[in-house]
């Protein structure tokens, strides 16, 4: 049901070759928050099954190590913490097991496993929002659905910010060590050592933002008429076949949710 | 004013323009203080320093956008938006109420700063992870409770103790760079009158070249016919809109000016 519709001149259309990678970020992003809330209205093994739809995903876009990396590194890592100390930090009546003077609670093991599976849950989801979504795509997109050019400048101009200002510290560091500032010593030389490297960086950076103003302005930023995009994210009948789907698993999911309480 | 104006009147072209760069410098303050290996985040600076020179909207957003970028690789990260958005939001407020441009003002910030982000860490942590995360502040709250000390005091201790010299040295920093900002790029964004090197005299009550500034001011205001608050900068304030070191002369002038 893909509607031919031809771009106008100069326009390009945004369609990576990757079938997932082709979805309009908004449902991408709709498809993770509604996995997101019906893993929350069950237990820890729809989570599982979520997650190892997560992974697969992942798989199918070529991109499994970024989300391995990045979701043993943060999500797994706070949840085997989190568990952990809930189970032998937690005061309860039934002990399970004694670990030298701490004792393992059933209420314990419980309460971390219900949060453990609370954090899983929401972050495995949001990592392969951030895996799958590009975030130029995503500004794009929510752009021809009516959100302002000035959320989408913000966002896209700190993208380009971070490595620059990075850059940037490199160097101030590099020339202030070169002036004989200790940068590896007690912590007290160190801290001494932070305002010297962070605030010619903050100043310098602050200044340019008046020339930008001026630039932006004299490019028409602060215009009121409509703008003309040179990048169009597309939205097939996939999209809105899979958005739909979503919409309709969330009710279904909640239906089941309000069957069970009533059992 | 209605609320909707204010934020408007808030999001300058400027205070737009400085937002990312806020965030960066949040990026590169945090990643700074791991490479010196101080046991601080230092990630809030520019946080303070937008929300002092731009207000609370502005600052709120910022605190906001800069954890929202943490968590698209670290979502463990996401409450804690919350938490920098509401600091954001106060440090800005206390600078439109003039608090930064006293020295005990300064102190009472901080206090309220760190009493606000201890109970916030402390709100997130209990109800959303349970008591612990894996930060350093709270292992000590896990190795307290472990120790047999209740886990409310243990919480509210440990996180007391790494927010007080973080904050501290956040707001005083910020500070530092606004001191060294030079009077015409202050008066740009909606706060910065509160810190011109000009208002300090005045308020020392040592008004140098008042009578001068005030003539410069009726001349800018037949100067500039901008339209709307997105307009460049934030030249309303020569328009009467916003009360200068001496609303009465400022208003009085424009009067006269419009006669």
């Amino acid at each position: 049901m893909t509607t031919p519709d031809i771009p106008a001149d100069g326009v390009r259309v945004d369609a990576p070759a990757n079938p997932i990678l082709r979805l309009n970020p908004i449902t991408v992003l709709t498809v993770l928050l509604a996995a997101c809330a019906i893993s929350l209205f069950f237990g820890w093994q729809v989570t599982l099954c979520l997650i190892a739809a997560y992974l697969l995903t992942a798989l199918a876009a070529g991109r499994l190590g970024r989300y391995l990396s990045l979701w043993l590194r943060s999500v797994v890592l706070l949840s085997v913490v989190i568990f952990a100390l809930q189970a032998l930090l937690y005061p309860g009546e039934t002990v399970l097991r004694e670990v030298l003077f701490l004792d393992i609670t059933a209420e314990g093991v419980d309460k971390g496993l219900r949060i453990a599976t609370m954090v899983m849950s929401i972050g495995s989801a949001l990592i392969l929002g951030s895996v799958l979504i590009d975030i130029r795509r995503m500004t794009r997109a929510l752009e021809q659905r009516g959100t302002s050019p000035t959320a989408s400048y913000i966002v896209l101009s700190t993208l380009t910010m971070i490595p620059q200002l990075k850059a940037h510290m490199a160097t101030i560091m590099d020339a202030q060590r070169a002036r004989g500032i200790e940068t590896d010593a007690s912590p007290l030389v160190r801290a001494k050592a932070f305002l010297p490297t962070l605030s010619p960086l903050i100043l310098n950076s602050i200044v340019g933002v008046e020339e930008r103003a001026l630039t932006l302005e004299a490019r028409g930023f602060s215009s009121k008429g409509a703008t003309t995009s040179l990048v169009r994210i597309p939205d097939t009948g996939i999209d809105r076949t899979l958005r739909a789907l979503t919409y309709a698993a969330i009710v279904i999911a909640l239906a089941v949710r309000i069957w069970l309480w009533m059992q | 004013m209605t609320l909707a104006r204010r934020v408007r009147e808030d999001f300058s072209l400027m205070a737009i323009l400085i937002i990312p760069i806020a965030i960066a410098i949040n990026f590169v303050g945090g990643s700074l203080a791991l490479a010196l290996k101080l046991p601080l985040y230092l990630d809030s600076i520019g946080t303070f320093l937008v929300a002092m020179l731009a207000g609370p909207f502005v600052g709120a957003l910022t605190g906001f956008l800069s954890l929202a970028f943490v968590s698209a690789t670290d979502p463990t990260t996401l409450p804690w938006t919350v938490q920098a958005a509401v600091v954001g939001a106060m440090v800005g407020w206390l600078a439109r109420r003039g608090l930064l441009r006293r020295a005990a003002g300064v102190v009472l910030t901080i206090l309220l700063v760190i009493l606000v982000s201890v109970t916030g860490v402390v709100l997130i942590r209990l109800f959303i992870f349970g008591g612990f995360t894996t930060t350093g502040s709270s292992v000590i709250a896990a190795v307290m409770v472990a120790a047999g000390i209740p886990m409310i005091p243990a919480q509210f201790a440990s996180s007391f103790v790494s927010e007080l010299p973080d904050k501290t040295l956040s707001v005083l920093l910020a500070l530092v760079v606004i001191r060294s900002m030079s009077d015409r790029y202050l008066i740009k964004f909606s706060n910065g009158h509160l810190f011109t090197a000009h208002s300090r005299r005045a308020r020392r009550g040592k008004p140098a070249d008042g009578p001068a500034d005030e003539a410069a001011g009726a001349g800018a205001l037949q100067l500039a016919p901008l339209d709307g608050p997105s307009t460049y900068g934030s030249y309303d304030r020569w328009r009467g809109t916003r009360p200068a070191a001496a609303p009465a002369t400022t208003a009085r002038a424009h009067e006269e000016a419009r006669r």
